[in-house]
């Protein structure tokens, strides 16, 4: 599950995702806002990030399992993605290769509409599984 | 992390009904500054991996330029801004209401990249400018609370 992990530079590697599949995004507690019940875009302005095929992840909670307490699950469209100009490739995990729902989603080159993206992202991602911030 | 706000102008003395008795329409927010820079040293406390994806600890360069900026600005700017950690070990700034949103995230110590955001009036700009050019920073600021309401 490491962001840092995943090269820029090599660009994707893996078979590309469907475009009707959804995928999971882990959030956590820090990029959700509570009052206003929306997910930071903080939580998908990289240049390459992970989330979860969830076909092959079988469920939210399964996805959630390997995180920390409180963190939440946001979902989106593949094609929503890729509408905004994002590659997303089924790639192994290097930290947890036994994952088989991984894939890269990488974020549209240049890089000069990397926040656009992502608030778009933020935008269309629904939250199935809010985060729990500590109290 | 809602602040004290008010919305319209604001009497300073009782009994003098001339203009200059009137405060520029703003958000006055004694604590702005303290309180802000509260959330943003809070992001020292973040573990490693805090986002589990396996982000570092907020790299303390940013929390420090961070806390400068915010006590850079004009009193009674805006309303308080969220403070959220990013992955790569800085931090983001974001103004946010209804369609109408402003993000400053720190890309490095010296320079912010920001996001005026507002699709409803065709408005996805942005760019990087630098930490100190706080005029244009209040500029930024200022497009946001002119539309906000709060």
């Amino acid at each position: 599950m490491s962001e840092a992990g995943a090269s820029v530079s090599e660009g994707p590697t893996g078979p590309p995702v469907g475009d009707d599949e959804d995928l999971y995004r882990c959030i956590s507690p820090a990029w959700w806002v509570a009052d206003e019940r929306r997910v930071s875009s903080a939580a998908f302005s990289y240049p390459v990030f992970s989330v979860d095929v969830a076909s092959l992840a079988g469920s939210p909670q399964a996805t959630l399992s390997r995180f920390r307490p409180g963190s939440g699950i946001a979902s989106f469209l593949c094609r929503a993605a890729r509408q905004e100009g994002c590659e997303v490739h089924l790639e192994v995990d290097a930290e947890y290769p036994e994952n088989q729902a991984h894939a890269h989603v990488y974020m549209p080159k240049p890089n000069s509409k990397r926040k656009t993206t992502a608030r778009k992202l933020a935008n269309v991602c629904r939250v199935l599984i809010p985060p729990k911030p500590a109290e | 992390m809602r602040s004290p706000t008010i919305h319209h102008k604001r009497r300073l003395t009782e009994g003098m009904e001339t203009d200059d008795n009137w405060v520029k329409e703003g958000r006055y927010d004694s604590e702005f500054v303290a309180a802000v820079q509260k959330e943003i040293e809070a992001l020292r406390n973040l573990p490693p991996n805090w986002d589990g994806y396996g982000a570092p600890v907020i790299d303390p360069r940013f929390i420090d330029a961070a806390k400068r900026f915010i006590a850079s600005l004009p009193d009674n700017l805006a309303f308080r801004p969220l403070v959220v950690p990013t992955s790569n070990g800085s931090l983001q700034l974001e103004w946010h209401e209804g369609p109408r949103s402003l993000e400053l995230e720190f890309e490095s110590p010296r320079t912010f990249r920001f996001l005026q955001w507002h699709p409803e009036e065709g408005i996805e700009e942005e760019d990087t400018i630098a930490v100190e050019d706080t005029e244009r920073a209040v500029d930024l600021i200022n497009w946001f609370t002119r539309g906000a309401c709060r």
